[in-house]
């Protein structure tokens, strides 16, 4: 099983960028993945709502366009969209996931996110919740346990801007490990590598390897994901591989990175929307048949396909003893 | 006498299609096998695979993978080849597979996906006539869901996939590379 966590949904839903979205589908299943995320990104401008002071700085452009934009309206949109993808992709090997990324620039506009977020229309929809920090205070909100940080609990992982450098902030082991220890992943987004465009490329393994040394190279923390726009800027398992290896990482790493890790971040975010206190979970999420599967040497955990170590013991040859010269 | 050690990459190119509103031949136009053979050949492959490598590890690196580089097969109309390379330096040959976006400057963009690596070349046509099978099977299943007929239905593409498919895993048999000795 192959995973790709972060394929972006496009901010204008047309019948060209929609179809944009079905080719890179089309070609994940041509590079043999199976589980994939589709991602609603929410900008700062999307669920700020400003007070009366605030209101008195702002240009009446900035106001009109505020007061036009309905994220509930916004948010069905992409369900509605969803729903028809799930069904067009029904009788193939892909199966489909809901994500949310929220850009944060500062904690205290968060307020109205949570509201929509949890109000009736969307609650429990999104299998995996993330966040991206524009600043340093962004990131310290996953750190506070006081006040609205006791929401970072629903946060399954940190995803950072690759395309850019990380203006006015600094990466520490501190508040990495911090975040970590929570059983938060940190995402890595490949794609930008294939981007000449604004030096992007370089951008990227500046960055990257930033984050790899403040998350202790990775093992258990990182997820590597496309963030793809375009089905051009896709990869397939070895290829990944070469460019982690490029980055100057070893082959247990990114083994785990491509495998283990999505694995437990979509486990936790799923059994936060179908479990009960995260131990019953219901629901048919298999793609094969069990005897299928165990013949082919996988197992199925919690509704998701995990490949299993135990092989036959019968056809496995015990070791020869070994015997020690004087 | 020491035997000279290689590595083998079995690879594929893909033409993922920028507008297609029509879906049911996808696994065809992946594979578009219309492109002329003056736009894509071993040739030009190879000199993209020196350019990007040179692009993003120097001068240096492309000297010690370029000693035993070289394409043993390659298929224009299935477009699956197999690259011979050294042992030592395999991942940045396979770094410069993978880096390639177009190639010889043409408009149309390209992945290269590696299937596989091996040390042998028999465990490879093995392979690729295993795959070929496999994707044939696919494309029967393929046109059978979208007729919903129950049964299954050739229209003109697929069964000209299906014949370049089982041509080519002939050609693939009799692919031989004799073992070189120092």
């Amino acid at each position: 099983m192959q995973c790709d966590l972060n394929i972006p949904f496009p901010k204008d839903v047309n019948k060209e960028s929609l179809n944009k979205l079905e080719l890179i589908l089309h070609t994940l299943i041509e590079l043999n993945y199976t589980h994939v995320a589709i991602n609603k990104q929410l900008s700062p401008k999307m669920y700020y709502i400003p007070s009366k002071k605030q209101k008195q700085q702002m240009s009446q452009k900035e106001i009109q366009d505020l007061e036009e934009f309905d994220l509930k309206s916004d948010l069905e949109t992409y369900f509605k969209q969803f729903e028809l993808l799930e069904e067009k992709f029904k009788h193939k090997q892909l199966k489909l996931f809901t994500r949310v990324t929220v850009e944060i620039d500062d904690p205290n506009q968060l307020g109205s996110i949570f509201i929509n977020l949890n109000s009736p229309s969307a609650k429990n929809r999104f299998d995996l919740v993330a966040i991206l920090p524009l600043s340093e205070k962004g990131l310290s909100f996953l750190t506070n346990n006081n006040g609205s940080g006791s929401n970072s609990t629903n946060v399954d992982i940190v995803t950072f801007d690759y395309n850019n450098y990380f203006n006015g902030f600094h990466l520490k082991h501190k508040t990495m490990n911090g975040i970590t220890r929570r059983g938060i992943k940190v995402e890595i987004l490949y794609s930008s590598i294939f981007n000449t465009m604004n030096q992007s490329n370089l951008k990227f393994i500046n960055n990257s390897k930033q984050v790899i040394r403040c998350c202790r190279k990775g093992i258990k923390t990182c997820i590597i994901s496309s963030g793809a726009s375009q089905n051009v800027h896709v990869r397939g398992k070895i290829a990944i591989e070469s460019i982690l290896d490029f980055l100057g990482l070893k082959a247990d790493v990114y083994s785990r990175m491509l495998k283990e890790n999505p694995i437990s971040s979509l486990l936790n975010g799923r059994l936060r929307v179908k479990s009960y206190q995260q131990t019953i979970a219901t629901g048919f999420d298999v793609m094969m048949k069990d005897s299928e599967l165990e013949q082919k040497g996988y197992e199925v955990v919690n509704g998701f396909v995990v490949a299993t170590n135990n092989i036959n013991k019968d056809t496995e040859q015990e070791p020869p003893n070994k015997k020690l010269k004087k | 006498m020491v035997r000279i050690k290689n590595r083998y990459i079995l690879f594929e190119l893909l033409y993922p299609p920028t507008e297609c509103y029509n879906t049911e031949n996808i696994i065809f136009e992946h594979r578009n096998p219309s492109k002329p053979k003056s736009v894509i050949n071993p040739k030009t492959i190879l000199y993209e695979v020196r350019k990007q490598i040179k692009y993003y590890l120097g001068d240096q690196s492309l000297g010690k993978a370029n000693i035993t580089l070289q394409v043993k097969y390659f298929n224009n109309v299935t477009s699956v080849g197999i690259l011979k390379c050294s042992a030592e330096y395999y991942k940045t040959v396979v770094l410069g597979l993978s880096m390639i976006q177009t190639i010889n400057n043409d408009k149309q963009k390209v992945i290269i996906n590696v299937v596989k690596l091996s040390g042998t070349i028999n465990k490879l046509q093995d392979h690729s006539i295993k795959r070929n099978k496999e994707l044939i099977k696919r494309i029967k299943f393929q046109t059978r869901k979208n007729n919903n007929l129950g049964y299954h239905y050739e229209t003109k593409t697929s069964s000209e996939l299906n014949k370049f498919l089982t041509e080519e895993s002939k050609e693939v048999e009799v692919i031989d590379d004799p073992i070189e000795i120092e």
